[in-house]
């Protein structure tokens, strides 16, 4: 197996397009290496992009933030001004794994995973966050929900990395939260997960809404009907009972030993419910 | 420097800081795996992917040609080699009709069928784990797949295939206790009856450190090092029964041990194999299991399902206990498993209450799936869970207060000593004072202030109690320990109890030091080598109070020896001698003479005393435990929200220790409570096959404990007066939760039909199905 460890974004992709065999992108490695370890993956050829320096910073950028592929999720929450502007999405970085983990994974590593359960994923999406992706052919970006095709599988053609996800930029009176279920209380995988980013108007009336849902469909989703339920109300009952139902609607999940079809559809809507109240409560609304 | 004597800072009652830390804290533990002889050959196991199945054919041929491979064995081999099924179940235990009971032989490695998925049907030699984990994949093994039993129910169905080739069923073994005729009577005259089916789930013990055997020859002596909690037992199985070996010709090393809970007691196939593979190569061999190993192949816990009921007078007072039950033991049947459920746990199962006639029938069924074996409490959680769910449900049909009901049916104080329906006899306790104490801590008559507060965060609260009482001892009441004065400073003692992390050493030396009189840094405990000390090991709560009283005795016989030796040489009668703190002195004078100065004016400079003693029965620690949760009824999660418990554990050795042993066993009642199950599927496939999805409980999942102890009521079968305490924790955790979870949910307004049919763990997904139908 070949270790390679460029410095330079030029120089990644380069290395990518060189490699031959079975390439893998190393970030924090808290999936890959255990992948590895697992037998499950056998790569010829591992591109560590942790010293690119270029993906080890958040930046402010065009009003929002860059937040480069290199970046631990522990680094995330150090940063006070991403943690105002994004409350939903840093926490739900933080909610990845443990102490240990946090110093090593990455939101980019945990969206081009692809678990349906992957925990930063559902609040980029409803952060509208893009994915900036750079290739042989340069530089693209892509919507964040759009970024998953299904478990462990990605948009990213051959030769391409993520170079950054980033973050909008954030009108006054917005607010996003991120709630996920699990059987214990830390450290467990995401039965249900739910994020919602909202933005008031005046007299704390909704304008924008985004909602996504994790680990009730083959991908993380956003959920249109929900964000529609939300518009224009100030998050009355009517307003809940029909993101509950949207979110409800929206979801096919599995049924497994960690929650049955049932249960995840009925919790995906109680977390919808839950995290919009937490977002409008952040944006500046009063109930 | 303090005034007070040594025995009032470091003697028994103090909580001492453990003398076992500060090696393990510094990371210089002695694990089996952090002995790495030269030359060491790692052993991987091929094991059975199928649940049940015909072996047709193992070819080896291809591993053994790989480099770095030094043997391949099969379970063929190892019989035409001489080793020996393990003993089984067949010699101790009977079915109804009297037949022994029934079982498949436990070879080593699989011979014709296999059982379970997971059972090891190959070993694997190599120079490196990188070998041997290739190597497995290259044994080649042609299986005839066979149906497979998953649960009790399919077990005993009439058209079952059978385990055992050419038996009649597929039960292994059957008790029954007590008096039928005379339940039967008293249910037909009953004013209320209550009934609960109950099921007990299957359960991984889960230690930190997993398995682990090295195993080498040293001439013609075999000596295998291991984390177990019964050396002698290791050895003497392995010995005659299995390898075909005098035990003499074997030693068995223990250093220090990762947890064990019970599924460390006694031989596991994969030991003898070790074993064996060291024999047969002359080399070093180890095999460490990984977790998936243990999940799938340590003995598991519990698994027993059955119903339960009491006839009730009008007053509430039980007038019979009704029991049938189905343990569900795996297919490699392990005769403890059988034993915790046909027998431990029916002694308990009329707990501190006066019940007068019982009416038990117990089964044990095979299926295809890993054995059952000691688990925390081993018997008495599952007796105890019957009780405390049936005792709730009592209070409920009878319409008498939970605390009330228990109250009424409790041995008073003035009926000990007291035999139970299973002729054992409790020696000592004063439940009805432990009651009240738990119901003034708990604030129990508090409660509907704190349900309406939960309430408006709109949270379900609820509140569970388990009183109840359990055995220790495993009937096994001798030991032998050996105690050395040398010149240097230090007394040895050496015992054949084996810790598994609970902080014996400490705990022993406390109660040589109230002998002794000398510093704890004068003292040092070791155990773990057959080759010094033989005798049960550590099992069932048994240590401070078989092995703690006997080093008790030892030193009291060490400290009458010395004063003989002490008249000698300070030319006076042994009466004249007194011993305190380290000295001898002639009574009424200023002449002394140190322990360690004597002992080293002695020919061999040393003092040394072999003493065998016995305690006089088994102990009944006990206590009650009342805990409070809180349910989110939009997920059905539940939060264990308060837990008080007081214990009458007898003497308090080391407090801190003591109150570390109900906590932590009550994380392990609260997990079985809330959320570990093990899990196969239909085809006997293990679905819990991590942590990933056997979900062990975290320290959040608990909650603050208020934990206290009552130290009025000492033991009267030891000279200790100690009960013990390592499994009471444990026991109570569990029906206590359970009772809160099901109070909860009832005076939440949740249909009674659904709620008797939950089942623990109570996840949140099934609590949640109880609330939405
Ligand atoms: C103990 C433990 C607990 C965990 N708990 C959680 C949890 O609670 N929630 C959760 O969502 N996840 C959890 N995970 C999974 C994992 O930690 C997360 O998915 C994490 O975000 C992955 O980030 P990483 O930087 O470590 O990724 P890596 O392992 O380095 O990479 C993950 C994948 O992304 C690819 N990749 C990495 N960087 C790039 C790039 N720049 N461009 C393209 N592809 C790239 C890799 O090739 C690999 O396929 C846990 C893992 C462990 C070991």
């Amino acid at each position: 197996m070949q270790y390679i460890a460029p410095e330079k974004i030029s120089d990644a992709v380069e290395a990518l397009s060189q490699a031959k065999g079975s390439v893998h992108l190393l970030a924090g490695g808290s999936d890959l290496l255990v992948r590895m370890k697992g037998g499950f993956i056998e790569p010829d050829v591992v591109v560590d992009v942790k010293r690119i320096k270029s993906m080890g910073k958040i930046k402010k950028a065009g009003g929002g933030f860059s937040v480069g592929g290199a970046v631990s999720c522990a680094e995330m929450g150090d940063n006070d001004a991403l943690k105002k502007a994004w409350p939903g999405v840093v926490e739900a970085a933080q909610l990845i794994g443990s102490d240990q983990i946090q110093g090593r994974c990455t939101v980019v590593g945990n969206m081009c995973n692809a678990s349906p359960a992957a925990d930063s994923v559902p609040a980029l999406i409803a952060a509208d966050a893009q994915a900036v992706i750079q290739g042989p052919k340069g530089e693209r970006r892509i919507s964040v929900a759009k970024f998953a095709k299904g478990p462990g599988q990605t948009s990213l053609k051959a030769k391409e990395l993520v170079e950054a996800v980033e973050l909008p930029k954030r009108p006054a009176k917005s607010g996003d939260a991120y709630l996920r279920f699990i059987p214990r209380t830390e450290m467990d995988i995401a039965v249900v997960s739910a994020a919602v980013s909202l933005t008031l108007g005046a007299k704390g009336v909704v304008r924008e809404a985004r909602v996504a849902l994790g680990a009730v469909a083959p991908t993380a989703k956003l959920v249109p009907a929900a964000a529609k339920a939300l518009i224009g109300s100030k998050l009355d009952d009517a307003a809940l009972e029909k993101l509950a139902a949207a979110c409800a609607a929206a979801c096919a999940p599995i049924d497994d030993k960690r929650g049955t079809i049932k249960f995840r559809t009925r919790v995906a809507s109680v977390l919808g419910r839950r995290a919009a109240l937490i977002a409008y409560e952040r944006a500046g609304g009063k109930l | 420097m303090s005034n007070e004597s040594i025995p009032a800072r470091f003697g028994s009652g103090q909580s001492v800081i453990r003398v076992e830390d500060r090696k393990l804290l510094e990371g210089s533990g002695s694990f089996t795996d952090d002995f790495q002889p030269d030359g060491q050959a790692t052993l991987a196991f091929v094991r059975a992917p199928h649940a049940h199945a015909r072996l047709r054919a193992i070819d080896t041929r291809a591993a053994l040609e790989m480099p770095g491979v030094v043997a391949v064995y099969t379970g063929a081999d190892l019989q035409a080699a001489g080793v020996k099924p393990l003993p089984g179940v067949a010699d101790g235990w009977k079915r109804a009709d009297g037949s022994p009971a029934n079982a498949p032989a436990r070879h080593p490695l699989a011979v014709d069928k296999v059982y379970f998925s997971g059972q090891p049907v190959c070993a694997v030699v190599a120079d490196t784990p990188a070998i041997a984990a290739a190597a497995c994949e290259a044994v080649l093994i042609d299986y005839d797949t066979l149906q497979s039993i998953a649960d009790p129910v399919s077990a005993l169905a009439g058209n079952a295939v059978r385990i055992v080739d050419g038996s009649s069923d597929n039960l292994c073994a059957e008790m029954r206790h007590g008096d039928a005729a005379a339940a039967d009577a008293a249910f037909s005259q009953a004013a209320h009856i209550a009934r609960l089916q109950l099921v007990n789930q299957r359960l991984a013990p889960s230690a930190l450190e997993p398995r682990s055997v090295l195993a080498w020859m040293e001439d013609d002596r075999l000596t295998i090092r291991l984390s177990s909690q019964m050396p002698t037992g290791v050895r003497n199985t392995l010995a005659e029964p299995v390898l075909g070996m005098d035990a003499d010709k074997i030693r068995v090393v223990v250093g220090d041990v990762g947890g064990g809970f019970g599924m460390k007691t006694g031989l596991y196939p994969e030991d003898a194999v070790v074993a064996f593979a060291a024999r047969d190569t002359g080399r070093a061999v180890k095999w460490i299991a990984t977790r998936s190993e243990e999940l799938l192949s340590a003995v598991h816990g519990r698994d027993i399902q059955g119903s339960a009921e009491f006839a009730l007078d009008a007053d509430g007072r039980v007038l019979a206990y009704r029991i049938k039950t189905d343990a569900d033991v795996g297919a490699l049947v392990n005769p403890t498993g059988v034993a915790i459920q046909l027998m431990i746990g029916p002694w308990v199962a009329t707990s501190i209450y006066d019940i007068p006639v019982i009416d038990f029938h117990y089964r044990a069924v095979l299926t295809n799936k890993a054995a059952t074996g000691a688990y925390r409490g081993a018997g008495r959680p599952e007796a105890i869970y019957l009780t405390e769910r049936l005792m709730d449900e009592a209070a409920r049909v009878t319409g008498i207060d939970p605390a009330e009901i228990r109250r009424r049916n409790m041995i008073t104080a003035s009926q000990m000593p007291y035999r139970n329906p299973m002729a054992q006899t409790y020696d000592s306790g004063d439940f009805a004072s432990i009651l009240d104490q738990t119901l003034a801590l708990a604030d129990w008559h508090g409660f509907e202030a704190r349900r309406t507060r939960s309430a408006g965060q709109h949270k379900w609260r609820g509140r569970g109690m388990a009183a109840f009482l359990e055995w220790t001892g495993g009937m096994m009441f001798e030991e032998r320990v050996t105690m050395e004065v040398q010149a240097d400073g230090m007394v040895d003692v050496m015992t054949a109890l084996m810790p598994m992390g609970q902080g014996i050493a400490t705990c022993f030396a406390q109660v040589a030091i109230d002998v002794l009189g000398i510093p704890i840094e004068n003292i040092r405990i070791s155990h773990g080598d057959t080759d010094r000390a033989n005798g049960f090991g550590s099992a069932g709560s048994r240590s401070i109070f078989t092995g703690g009283s006997a080093v008790k005795v030892a030193a009291v016989e060490l400290i009458e020896k010395s004063r003989q030796l002490a008249a000698d040489q300070l030319e006076c009668a042994t009466a004249d001698v007194e011993y305190g703190d380290g000295q001898f002195r002639i009574a009424g004078t200023d002449r002394t003479m140190g322990l360690f100065e004597l002992a080293a004016g002695q020919p061999d400079r040393r003092i040394d005393i072999d003493s065998t003693s016995s305690v006089d029965d088994s102990t009944w620690p006990n206590g009650c435990h009342i805990c409070e949760v809180e349910i989110d009824p939009d997920t059905g999660a539940v939060q264990v929200v308060s837990y008080v418990n007081v214990n009458d554990v007898g003497h308090v050795v080391n407090p801190v220790i003591v109150v570390g042993q109900l906590e932590g066993g009550a994380v392990q009642g609260i997990g079985q409570a809330l959320q570990e199950h093990v899990i196969y599927d239909e085809a006997g496939q293990l679905q819990t096959g991590s942590f990933m999805d056997y979900t062990m409980p975290r320290a959040l999942e608990g909650c603050v404990y208020q934990t206290q102890l009552d130290q009025s009521i000492p033991c009267k079968n030891n000279p200790l007066g100690v009960k013990g305490v390592g499994e009471l924790g444990t026991i109570g955790a569990t029906p206590a939760v359970a009772n809160a979870v099901i109070d909860a949910l009832l005076r939440g307004g949740a249909d009674a039909g659904r709620v008797a049919q939950l089942q623990i763990p109570f996840t949140a997904d099934k609590v949640w199905q109880v609330l939405r139908g």
